[in-house]
């Protein structure tokens, strides 16, 4: 159980630094959003860096589909962006949205199995929770639900990112 | 709102354990630490006290239940006691032997290893020393091990097989402190696998004095093994490179912005 929640996260991690990137190379022209994607881009390396750690120490296998989010991740990134500012902020909005269940799913579990040793991992994954969930704010700070057909494209991103994590977990 | 619910940072984490009624999810088993999935059970203390004396009788008896049944009646067992655990039901008895043996080899190898792994520096000398640690394991019984890379490659155990390989490798990667965790974390290991694999058959038909042809053997696909990941390595560098190249030109001109 614990390593498909580590397997799962690199996976994330790995396609959220790579929707910033995307975004990044559409909207970096922009100063002021420059700055706001690079931070964010920032905090999600500094995750990515740890779960890798987690992959190592835990010994879990790496999702195979690894490539793919990256890809993935970066079209997705490219693509939002290119339907405009709003329209790549409801998409870090609804990512956003998906993983924070997602880590407080995880945080859940963790905490009915109440062992010593995964303290470290629930502090670790909740920090990473707590960083998404600010990103989520500055999304909708930003004019997220201002984009054309938010509801859509925000259902849309986000069951895709239920798919992308549920196959992650298993291959 | 899904994601209000998300947003009790850190610091409350014990609000969430108000809120979540715990009966509900004990009721799961793979929530619990205390209940182990139902088809993994841990085979009891006298079965794993059975198979190590098996182990010693497999010169003579081979890998088969004979062996069992003569290390049960060594220990004072009833004959069948082997086949009591709800693990070995109908199944193949010299296959559990073999992966017995393969997990005990491999708990050795690290026991052995581990107080003289700091004296190599590279992570190449480290897996050649933990590959020749691992065959010494399997020297004891190496006549008889043919019959059980036999059993093992049948088609119903390949996916044991394959499991075992899998620990192995990985195993062998832990102990020598690598620290892969994209997709080259694959290739790594299915490459240690298959140099493992390579050496041990050759051990099978060695008949050199103190089986120096396989270490030579086993030192040549190191070997092989590092080239060829090297190249991989030069193969990756280069596309990184090239697209990283074009990445910055298709930059300069103003289409992307970095």
């Amino acid at each position: 159980m614990i390593d498909k929640f580590i397997r799962v996260n690199q996976a994330g991690e790995t396609a959220a630094v790579t929707i910033y990137k995307g975004q990044m190379a559409v909207l970096g022209g922009d100063p002021e959003l420059r700055e706001l994607l690079t931070h964010m881009r920032d905090q999600e390396v500094v995750h990515l860096d740890i779960m890798d750690k987690h992959i190592v120490d835990y010994r879990v296998r790496p999702t195979l589909l690894q490539p793919v989010a990256a890809i993935g991740g970066y079209i997705l990134g490219v693509v939002s962006a290119m339907l405009g500012t709003k329209s790549a902020m409801t998409c870090t909005e609804a990512v956003e949205t998906r993983i924070g269940m997602h880590y407080n799913d995880q945080l859940r579990d963790l905490h009915l199995l109440k062992h010593e040793q995964l303290e470290e991992l629930k502090k670790t994954i909740a920090k990473c929770r707590d960083e998404e969930l600010e990103h989520l704010d500055t999304a909708v700070d930003h004019g997220a639900r201002m984009a054309p057909l938010y509801k859509m494209q925000f259902e849309f991103i986000k069951n895709g990112c239920s798919v992308a994590i549920w196959l992650c977990q298993r291959i | 709102m899904n994601w209000r619910f998300a947003r009790c940072g850190a610091q409350h984490f014990s609000v969430l354990r108000f809120k979540l009624p715990q009966p509900q999810y004990g009721s799961n088993r793979w929530l619990s630490s205390k209940q182990e999935p139902t088809d993994q059970i841990p085979p009891n203390k006298a079965r794993l006290a059975i198979m190590d004396v098996a182990l010693t009788k497999v010169n003579e008896f081979g890998w088969t239940e004979k062996a069992l049944i003569s290390a049960a009646t060594d220990l004072g067992y009833s004959p069948m006691a082997h086949g009591s655990s709800k693990e070995n039901n109908g199944s193949n008895s010299g296959l559990s032997l073999i992966t017995h043996f393969m997990d005990r080899a491999l708990d050795e190898t690290q026991i052995e290893a581990d107080d003289q792994l700091h004296e190599f520096d590279s992570i190449t000398e480290k897996l050649r020393f933990l590959c020749r640690v691992r065959l010494r394991q399997t020297r004891p019984l190496i006549r008889r091990w043919p019959e059980a890379a036999a059993i093992l490659s049948q088609p119903q155990n390949v996916p044991i097989a394959m499991r075992q390989l899998a620990d192995l490798s990985s195993q062998l990667y832990y102990l020598a402190g690598d620290k892969s965790s994209r997709i080259d974390w694959y290739a790594k290991r299915s490459a240690l696998a298959a140099t493992y694999l390579a050496s041990e058959l050759y051990m099978c038909e060695d008949n050199s004095p103190n089986f120096q042809a396989t270490w030579s053997f086993l030192d040549r696909r190191i070997e092989n093994m590092m080239s060829t990941e090297n190249s991989t390595l030069k193969f990756v560098n280069f596309t990184n490179q090239f697209s990283r190249n074009l990445f910055n030109i298709l930059a300069s001109w103003g289409y992307i912005h970095r």
